[in-house]
C-alpha cells in the first residue's frame, strides 16, 4: 500500500510537483534561449516584478484553501490600497519610514482580510460576492484617493529595490509570508485549515471551530496582500490607483495553475509560488519574443486550461488505480 | 451486576439522564418526550424505525441540536451544549452513521481530527502515532493500513473503523455510537464489540444506536424503544426479542417474515463473462436470471460490491464483460438501454441530488418520459409518481421540500421509487437497506419479491445474512476478489452463509 502510495507522486499526479516541474522547463528554456537570465542584475530586476505576484499568489491561497467556495477577490485592490496609502496617506503626514508603515499597513491588511472571513464565516456571505464587495470599496476607495499616479514613494522602497550582499532587495518581502506560513504550516492549523477546507460537516463534528478557522485564514490572505502592496510599490517607486486590481485574477490564475485545487482543502503554497513563477517567466519569455500583450493574456489562458485538463486526466488516472487498489 | 463491585463511589447514579426532551423542526415534531438513563459501564441501545427521533436524539447529545424542552443530565449537572466541540469538552464522543472522514488527510491526521488547538499540538507526534496505531489494532486487528497513506486509499469499512477509533481516541465518558457499525465486517465488528466491553468495564457508558437485532442481542444491556420520537420502552437485554421489539417499534406484530416465493428463475438476463474484480483475482461467470432474487455476499473488501457496481454497469470490469441478449455491454449507457437499473450503495454521494426537491429527485432519471412537445408534463410525471409513492409508503411534508428534510429510509424508498420508475428489466441494489429501519426494510423486501414476480431480475448485494436467508432464491459468495461459491434455496442456511464469507465449505 505504502510503495503504491509513493508511485502517485509523480509530477502528472501531484499538482504542486506538475506547477514545479512547468516552472524548471520554462525557466531552462528562458535560459537556452537568453544566458545572461542567470547574471545577478537580470535576477534583481526579474525578482522585483514577479515578487508582488509571488507574494499576491500567496495571498489568495488561504481563502481558496478554506473551502465553501473560498475565494479572494480584494487581493489586487488591497495591494493597491497600500500603494495608494503610502503616497496619499503616510507620507504627507511624516508618517512614511519603514518601522512605522510597514507595520501599519500590514496591520490593515490584516484588519480588510479579517472583514472578508467574517462576512463568509459570520455572516455566510458566499466568498466570491463578499470579497467582490470588497474589491469594489478597494477599488474605489484608491480612485478616490488618488486620481492620477503620483510619485515618488518613501526612499526605503527604493533601497530595497536593490540587490544587498548579492540578494535582490524585492525577496525581503517575501521572507515575511513564507515566514509565517511555515509556521503556520508546522503548527495544527494548516491541517486544520485543510481539513475544514475538504469538508466543513467532518471538521465541525469533530469540534474544529470552522468559522474562526476561515477568519484567520483570509485575514492571513489579507496580511498576504499588504506585503504584496509594499513589493508592489518597490517596484513601481510611485502611487498608481489602476495598478493593483488586474493583479486579482493573475493571482487566481497562478494559484490554479499551482495545482490549488478551487473546491477547497486541497494544495500547496509552493503550488501557488511556482504557479507565479511559472506567470512570469511565459510573460518574460514571450515579452523577448515581442509577442504583444494582448496574445500573452491568451496563452496565460490557454495555459491554465491546459494545465487543468492535465490534472483532471491525471486524477482520473490516479482514481482508477485506487480502485485497483482497493479491491 | 459483576462490575459493580469495580466500579467507583456514586456510578451508580446515572450518567446520563435524558427527561421529557422535545425538539421540533417547522411543523415536525422530531422528538416529543424522550426519557432515558445510561448508567456507567453500561451498554444501551436505542432502536426506532426512521424518523422515530433517533438522529434528533444523537443531535441533542452532541450539541448540534438545542431541544426545545426537557432536561439532559451529564453526571447530574445539567448539560447545555451549542456546539459538538462542547460536547467533546464535556466527555461526549459521536460517531455518525455518516462516515465522517476526510479523504486528501492522512489516516493519522483523521484520527487525531479536532484535538488539537488552532496553532499548539496537544498531543506528540510519536504518542499519536502509538496510540492511534493500538486503537486501530484493537478494531482491524493485525492488517492495519500504513497510518500516513491518505483516507482516499481506503476502503469504506477501514474507514468506520477509523471514524470509530477516532471517538474511543477522546477517551469519552460516554460513546454515542449511531448506526456506525453498517460498512465493518464481521470480524471487525466483533472486534469493536470486545473492545467496547472493555471499556465499558472501565466506566465506559455507550449509546448505542441500531438497527441490527443481532447486534443488539450480543452487546447491549439495555433497549429504549422510540417511536415518534416517544420513548414508548425501556427492557433489559433478556427480555429483547425481534417481535416484541417489531411491535413496539411499528405498532405492529408480525415478525420477520420472509417474502421469498419459491421461483425457480426465468430466462437469462444478464451473464457475467470472465470477470475479474481485481488485478489479482481469479476470473468468473455468473447467469442472472429474470424473476429471481439473486444475493451477493461477501466480507467488505471481497469483491461483492465490485460486482454489484460492475452489474450495474456504473463501474468497468479490470477483465471480462457483461452480455445482455447476446452482446457485451460497454458503457453505462448500453446497460440503462438493455434495462440495467442500479440503486447504489452510498445514498449521499450517490443517491440523491441533495440541492433538489423530493419531486424533482424521483423524476430526474426518467425526465424524457414525461416530455410533451419539448416540455415537461407534471400530469405526467404525478401520474407515475403517485401509485409509486403509495406503494412504496413514502412519507413526505410536501414534495417541493428538500430530498435531505427526509429521513434515511424514506430517502431510500424515494430512489427506489425513481428507480422503478424506469420499469428495469434488471434490478441491481447494493446495499438497499443500510441505515434503514425494520419497517422499512419490510415494505422493501416485499416490493423486490413482487418485482421478481413480475419477471424482474433482482439483484442485491447485502452485508446483512438475515436479509439474504430471507429474500433469495440463490446467493453468490464473494471471497478474495473471487466467486466462492453459489448457494441455492436448498443450500442456503446461515451455517452455510457464514461458512462461506470465510472462503469455507460448511
Amino acid at each position: 500500500m505504502s510503495a503504491r502510495h509513493s508511485s502517485l507522486r509523480s509530477p502528472w499526479r501531484d499538482p504542486t510537483m506538475f506547477a514545479g516541474v512547468l516552472f524548471i522547463a520554462l525557466f531552462a528554456a528562458s535560459v537556452l534561449q537568453d544566458a545572461s537570465i542567470v547574471s545577478p542584475r537580470f535576477l534583481t530586476g526579474a525578482a522585483s516584478v514577479a515578487v508582488p505576484l509571488v507574494i499576491g499568489a500567496m495571498a489568495v491561497t488561504p481563502a481558496i484553501l478554506s473551502g465553501g467556495g473560498g475565494m479572494d477577490l480584494s487581493v489586487g485592490p488591497l495591494m493597491g490600497f497600500v500603494n495608494v496609502l503610502v503616497v496619499t496617506a503616510l507620507m504627507p503626514a511624516h508618517l512614511g519610514d519603514w518601522w512605522f508603515a510597514a507595520p501599519l499597513l500590514l496591520l490593515l491588511g490584516l484588519a480588510v482580510g479579517a472583514i472578508n472571513g467574517w462576512l463568509v464565516a459570520v455572516v455566510r456571505l458566499q466568498p466570491i460576492v463578499a470579497t467582490l464587495g470588497t474589491n469594489l470599496v478597494l477599488s474605489g476607495a484608491n480612485l478616490w484617493l488618488l486620481p492620477t499616479p503620483i510619485g515618488p514613494a518613501p526612499m526605503w522602497f527604493s533601497a530595497l529595490a536593490r540587490p544587498h550582499f548579492g540578494i535582490p532587495g524585492p525577496f525581503a518581502f517575501v521572507v515575511g509570508p513564507a515566514l509565517i506560513w511555515f509556521l503556520l504550516s508546522r503548527s495544527p492549523f494548516l491541517k486544520t485549515l485543510l481539513a475544514v477546507g475538504g469538508d466543513d460537516r467532518v471538521a465541525y463534528s469533530c469540534g474544529v471551530d470552522v468559522a474562526r478557522v476561515r477568519i484567520i485564514a483570509y485575514a492571513v490572505g489579507g496580511l498576504f496582500s499588504a506585503f504584496a502592496g509594499l513589493a508592489l510599490t518597490s517596484l513601481i517607486q510611485s502611487a498608481d490607483a489602476n495598478v493593483g486590481p488586474p493583479f486579482t485574477l493573475q493571482v487566481i490564475t497562478a494559484a490554479a495553475l499551482g495545482g490549488i485545487s478551487l473546491a477547497g482543502g486541497r494544495g500547496r503554497m509552493w503550488g501557488s509560488v511556482f504557479g507565479a513563477l511559472t506567470l512570469f517567466l511565459i510573460q518574460n519569455l514571450m515579452t523577448n519574443q515581442g509577442v504583444s500583450v494582448f496574445w500573452q493574456q491568451v496563452v496565460f489562458g490557454g495555459t491554465l486550461i491546459a494545465a487543468l485538463v492535465l490534472n483532471a486526466l491525471s486524477g482520473m488516472l490516479a482514481g482508477l488505480q485506487r480502485a485497483e487498489a482497493q479491491s | 451486576m459483576t462490575e459493580a463491585a469495580t466500579m467507583p463511589v456514586g456510578a451508580q447514579a446515572p450518567l446520563l439522564s435524558v427527561t421529557g426532551v422535545a425538539k421540533a423542526f417547522g411543523e415536525t415534531k422530531a422528538l416529543s418526550a424522550c426519557n432515558l438513563t445510561l448508567r456507567a459501564g453500561r451498554v444501551h441501545a436505542v432502536i426506532g424505525e426512521n424518523g422515530s427521533g433517533k438522529s434528533t436524539l444523537v443531535k441533542v447529545l452532541n450539541g448540534v441540536v438545542r431541544p426545545d424542552k426537557g432536561e439532559v443530565l451529564l453526571a447530574g449537572v445539567a448539560l447545555r451544549l451549542s456546539t459538538p466541540r462542547q460536547a467533546r469538552q464535556a466527555g461526549i464522543a459521536t460517531t455518525f452513521q455518516e462516515i465522517l472522514v476526510l479523504e486528501q488527510l492522512s489516516l493519522i491526521d483523521n484520527l487525531w481530527l479536532g484535538q488539537d488547538g488552532l496553532f499548539r499540538r496537544r498531543v506528540d507526534a510519536a504518542l499519536r502515532r502509538a496510540e492511534g496505531e493500538a486503537v486501530l489494532r484493537e478494531l482491524l486487528g493485525d492488517a492495519l493500513p500504513d497510518l500516513s497513506s491518505r483516507v482516499a486509499d481506503m476502503d469504506l469499512g477501514t474507514r468506520q473503523a477509523a471514524v470509530i477509533a477516532r471517538s474511543l481516541l477522546l477517551r469519552p465518558r460516554l460513546l454515542i455510537l449511531d448506526e456506525a457499525t453498517a460498512a465493518l465486517d464481521i470480524a471487525v465488528r466483533d472486534r469493536l464489540f470486545e473492545a467496547l466491553r472493555r471499556r465499558t468495564a472501565g466506566g465506559l457508558a455507550v449509546l448505542f444506536i441500531t438497527h441490527k437485532m443481532d447486534e443488539i442481542a450480543t452487546l447491549s444491556d439495555e433497549v429504549t424503544i422510540l417511536r415518534s420520537g416517544e420513548s414508548v420502552a425501556t427492557l433489559p437485554n433478556a427480555e429483547v426479542t425481534p417481535e416484541r421489539m417489531l411491535a413496539l417499534m411499528s405498532g405492529r406484530s408480525e415478525p420477520l417474515s420472509s417474502p421469498a416465493a419459491p421461483n425457480s428463475g426465468g430466462r437469462v438476463a444478464l451473464t457475467a463473462r470472465d470477470i475479474r474484480v481485481s488485478a489479482r483475482s481469479a476470473p468468473f461467470g455468473l447467469n442472472v436470471r429474470s424473476s429471481e432474487v439473486l444475493g451477493l455476499a461477501g466480507l467488505e473488501g471481497h469483491g461483492a460490491n465490485l460486482f454489484a457496481q460492475i452489474l450495474g454497469g456504473v463501474r468497468a470490469p479490470l477483465g471480462g464483460r457483461i452480455e445482455a441478449d447476446g452482446q457485451a455491454l460497454s458503457g453505462a449507457n448500453a446497460f440503462v438501454r438493455h434495462g440495467v437499473a442500479y440503486v447504489p450503495r452510498d445514498r449521499k454521494t450517490e443517491g440523491i441530488f441533495a440541492p433538489l426537491s423530493i419531486a424533482d429527485n424521483f423524476s430526474m432519471s426518467t425526465l424524457q418520459r414525461y416530455v410533451r412537445f419539448g416540455l415537461l408534463d407534471e400530469a405526467r410525471i404525478a401520474a407515475r409518481r403517485k401509485p409509486l409513492f403509495e406503494r412504496l409508503g413514502v412519507k413526505f411534508g410536501r414534495l417541493s421540500d428538500a430530498i435531505t428534510s427526509l429521513s434515511g429510509g424514506n430517502q431510500q424508498k424515494v430512489i427506489l421509487a425513481r428507480t422503478l420508475a424506469r420499469q428495469p428489466k434488471v434490478l441491481v441494489l447494493n446495499d438497499p437497506t443500510r441505515g434503514v429501519d425494520l419497517a422499512t426494510k419490510q415494505d422493501i423486501y416485499s416490493l423486490l419479491a413482487e418485482q421478481a414476480q413480475a419477471n424482474v431480475a433482482v439483484v442485491i448485494h447485502s452485508t446483512e445474512i438475515e436479509e439474504l436467508l430471507a429474500l433469495c432464491q440463490r446467493v453468490a459468495i464473494f471471497h478474495h476478489g473471487a466467486l466462492f461459491a453459489v448457494l441455492d434455496r436448498s443450500a442456503l442456511s446461515r451455517d452455510t452463509l457464514i461458512a462461506g464469507l470465510f472462503g469455507r465449505t460448511a
